[in-house]
């Protein structure tokens, strides 16, 4: 697990080796977990994973580290703790030593996941399906850069430190993968997005502020390229832990919940009643609203998120409410029970209840494409499944194609342009980051394509448009079943003007009518002369251009 | 290589007038310190290989390696743990072997013209010419700082090996300053640096790594590519969050 390159797309590797490292007092926590029988689950489903007892693992310096993983010889590294570890820094640097990327490492704090008087076999079943959890993310972790950490002045410096030298500790921080990245086209989402202002854009690229960065990861999921790389908590890191908590055994009825739960408050987690399967993030307000209906496909009884209250900026807070509410109306509007999405269940009883609509989604088979993406067209394709599943149980039709189900908090949305007053500049769809809108200029017409299912409703058509204030370009932030299942439509078209001398395209008509309407009354040689000749044949007509004996 | 000019102009010398209150400027001094030998290190690898040189090169090497459970703090030495396993491992290349991968990559290629120039006017300069405007600007940047090159050097001051002696330089001055605690020296040092790592050195090494990955056979050019664009980012981001703190004293 040396520096790789991280772009955020890695497919996971299977052939990797992963070792998980225990503490050595996990095995008396609830009422005993199993650790032999994790260990045999393991070498059934997964040979590529030893787990090995670590004296101390919980400590500052875990005796022997650097030289266990080197004997190992392991790619990634989970560590199954029974608290929090409070010395990361260290053992990071124990973890580099041994030639392996901190970054990749996942800690699992079986302490607070299992608390209680909770009966051997589920102890041993929660924190099986939490270390294969992080198995999962781990394997799907595609490396990361020197970009991707800043360096943190220690709180104090000690005289007694390593011969003398100031020890920095490191915060993970994202960057940008340039080759994904719409800035060039003048996309400024993730800027926009930013709570802390930390991205700027700059000569066409976005440029991370590392200073002001405060590794909410919250950027990561605005972006509809994945151009922004968090080690840790890309969609397809999440995915693969999601999927690996959920995954069916057999035999096995107890339904889980899958909770989103920010850092800040993990530990908070004993408070939680069992049965919700932890999936910590920097920040849970980078939760976009599909990463709460799509764990719900893949076998979650219930979903819930977990909020910081006194770290989290209004903002962000309220960012996660309104994605809560469109999920739960959502499904509420597809026919589905609203309280499979929870938002702080921190007080409510677990997700073990047994009711039947909460079970409804698990009888559907798991969708078997990536369903995390934050890619619109993988959105889309997400809604539609649940609308149909929901529509209909047996899940045959497709979803009613009249409705639309609009919330200002939808993922998707639709383009409305008034023909009467776009100029047809194509700038809409220049700057679209998901290139819904999609502009071609044929011999005789210029047409502007829309397709919803591309559409995220970012709005950055709007903002460039010169003609906004007339209202010549709308966006509206709803699920419009109608477009998502027409496919990719007309939105605009107009005939091409021509130039009168050499034939060239000079502009589409409705921007050369714009164009005279602003000159007014200016002198009707230069409207002629606009109207009629190509930027090139203008300089040839020049003066001349529009009298009769201009020879074309 | 190199030698300081004491009748150079220093950066913002004579004017201390602000002693620096910072926690322990000694270990950030030692820190300083340890920079310059590892870009000292870097920039001895970019010259043209011969026994005597390359001994030295291995013996650091080994040293580096044997400080690990000390570097590892630092995010950059994992970037640089390829690069001190091919010069410490049981077979690292002969000089034979370097000095024809030297020669084939800097200096004269298979197509008479070298594949990964080690000249910043390669990467910068927009007519890609030798001796350009890019050199003098480099050069002016070392005069500032009264930096000259030794008369036996005898290569453009924008050569990497150059460079890398003059970041490792400035580290100097740099620990120097924190020593005296004067904080309007140091800052004018630590802009210095950042200035200079940000527009040359910074500004191509990932390019140079990016084409040595394709045409290195030896791996250790790459390799030691690699690591000095990892320690060049690393200490952009640490000359910054330094800046702020020097700029609150």
């Amino acid at each position: 697990m040396t520096a790789l390159r991280g772009n955020g797309a890695e497919q996971p590797n299977s052939s990797l080796r992963i070792a998980i490292l225990l503490c050595e007092h996990v095995e008396g926590l609830g009422n005993a977990v199993n650790l032999a029988a994790i260990q045999q689950w393991f070498a059934e489903h997964d040979p590529a994973v030893v787990l090995r007892v670590v004296p101390q693992l919980c400590t500052a310096r875990p005796a022997g580290l650097p030289d266990l993983l080197a004997a190992l010889a392991v790619d990634r590294i989970v560590f199954g703790l029974c608290r929090e570890q409070r010395h990361l820094e260290r053992i990071a640097a124990q973890v580099r030593q041994a030639g392996l990327d901190p970054l990749g490492l996942e800690t699992v704090n079986l302490g607070v996941a299992i608390v209680g008087p909770t009966d051997p076999e589920t102890a041993t079943r929660t924190a099986r399906r939490l270390l294969a959890g992080a198995v999962a993310k781990v394997r799907s972790y595609p490396g990361s850069s020197v970009d991707n950490v800043k360096p943190r002045l220690p709180h104090r410096l000690s005289r007694r430190g390593f011969l003398g030298l100031p020890l920095l500790t490191n915060e993970t921080v994202p960057s940008i993968l340039r080759r994904q990245c719409a800035a060039e086209r003048g996309c400024t989402l993730c800027a926009q997005a930013c709570p802390h202002g930390a991205l700027q854009p700059q000569d066409g690229e976005i440029v991370l502020e590392k200073m002001r960065c405060q590794s909410c990861a919250f950027c990561v999921t605005t972006c509809p390229r994945e151009a922004l790389f968090f080690p840790g908590s890309t969609s397809a890191q999440i995915e693969a832990q999601v999927r690996a908590l959920l995954a069916p055994e057999p035999g096995e009825v107890q339904p889980y919940g899958l909770l989103y739960v920010c850092e800040e408050v993990a530990t908070t987690l004993a408070a939680v009643q069992p049965g919700w399967l932890p999936v910590r993030l920097p920040c849970v307000a980078m939760v976009p609203p599909t990463w709460y209906l799509a764990p719900l496909l893949l076998g979650a009884s219930v979903v819930g998120v977990l909020p910081c209250s006194a770290h989290c900026p209004p903002a962000l807070t309220q960012t996660i409410e309104e994605r809560v509410q469109f999920a739960q109306h959502f499904l509420q509007a597809v026919g589905f029970p609203s309280d499979l999405i929870q938002f702080r269940p921190i007080d409510a009883s677990g997700p073990v209840a047994e009711r039947s609509d909460i079970q409804s989604l698990r009888r559907y088979p798991e969708p078997p494409g990536a369903v995390f993406s934050l890619q619109p067209k993988i959105i889309a394709s997400l809604l539609l499944e649940l609308a149909r599943l929901g529509s209909d149980p047996s899940g045959a039709s497709s979803p009613s194609q009249q409705s639309a189900f609009a919330h200002h908090a939808a993922p998707l949305g639709i383009v409305q342009i008034d023909q009467a007053v776009c100029t047809a500049c194509g700038l809409c769809a220049a700057i679209c980051p998901t290139e819904a809108l999609q502009a071609e200029t044929t011999a005789e017409h210029w047409t502007l394509r829309f397709e919803a299912a591309s559409c995220i409703a970012c709005a950055q058509c709007v903002s460039v448009c010169p003609e906004q204030t007339r209202g010549a370009i709308r966006v509206h932030r709803m699920i419009s079943w109608e477009q998502l299942l027409a496919g990719p439509r007309v939105l605009a078209q107009d005939r091409v003007t021509r130039c009168v001398r050499c034939g060239a395209s000079i502009a589409p008509a409705r921007m050369v009518d714009r164009v005279m309407a602003l000159l007014g009354n200016e002198s009707p040689g230069l409207r002629e002369n606009l109207a009629q000749y190509c930027a090139s044949c203008r300089f040839i007509a020049g003066p001349a251009a529009g009298r009769p004996e201009h020879d074309t | 290589m190199t030698r300081r000019n004491t009748e150079g102009k220093r950066p913002a010398q004579g004017q201390p007038a602000t002693r620096l209150a910072a926690p322990d400027p000694a270990a950030w001094a030692q820190l300083a310190t340890l920079r310059r030998a590892l870009y000292r290190f870097l920039a001895v690898i970019y010259l043209p290989p011969d026994e005597d040189r390359y001994r030295q090169l291995l013996e650091a090497a080994r040293t580096i390696r044997a400080d690990r459970a000390l570097l590892a703090h630092f995010h950059w030495y994992l970037h640089w743990q390829p690069l001190l396993d091919h010069l410490t491992n049981e077979h690292p290349p002969n000089v034979a072997e370097l000095l024809r991968a030297y020669t084939s990559l800097f200096v004269i290629g298979p197509g008479g013209r070298p594949s990964c120039s080690l000249y910043a006017s390669s990467y910068l300069d927009p007519d890609r010419r030798l001796a350009g405007f890019i050199s003098l600007q480099v050069e002016q940047q070392y005069r500032t700082a009264g930096f000259v090159l030794a008369p036996q050097m005898h290569e453009l001051p924008d050569h990497l090996a150059i460079e890398l002696e003059f970041v490792a330089a400035l580290c100097a001055y740099e620990a120097e300053a924190w020593q005296a605690r004067a904080a309007a020296h140091l800052r004018a040092i630590l802009q210095q640096e950042r200035h200079f790592l940000d527009t040359f050195v910074g500004s191509w090494l990932p390019e140079l790594a990016r084409r040595l990955v394709h045409d290195d056979m030896t791996g250790v050019y790459s390799a030691a590519a690699e690591a000095a664009t990892a320690l060049v980012r690393h200490d952009l981001d640490l000359l910054a969050i330094l800046l702020s703190q020097v700029d609150e004293v």
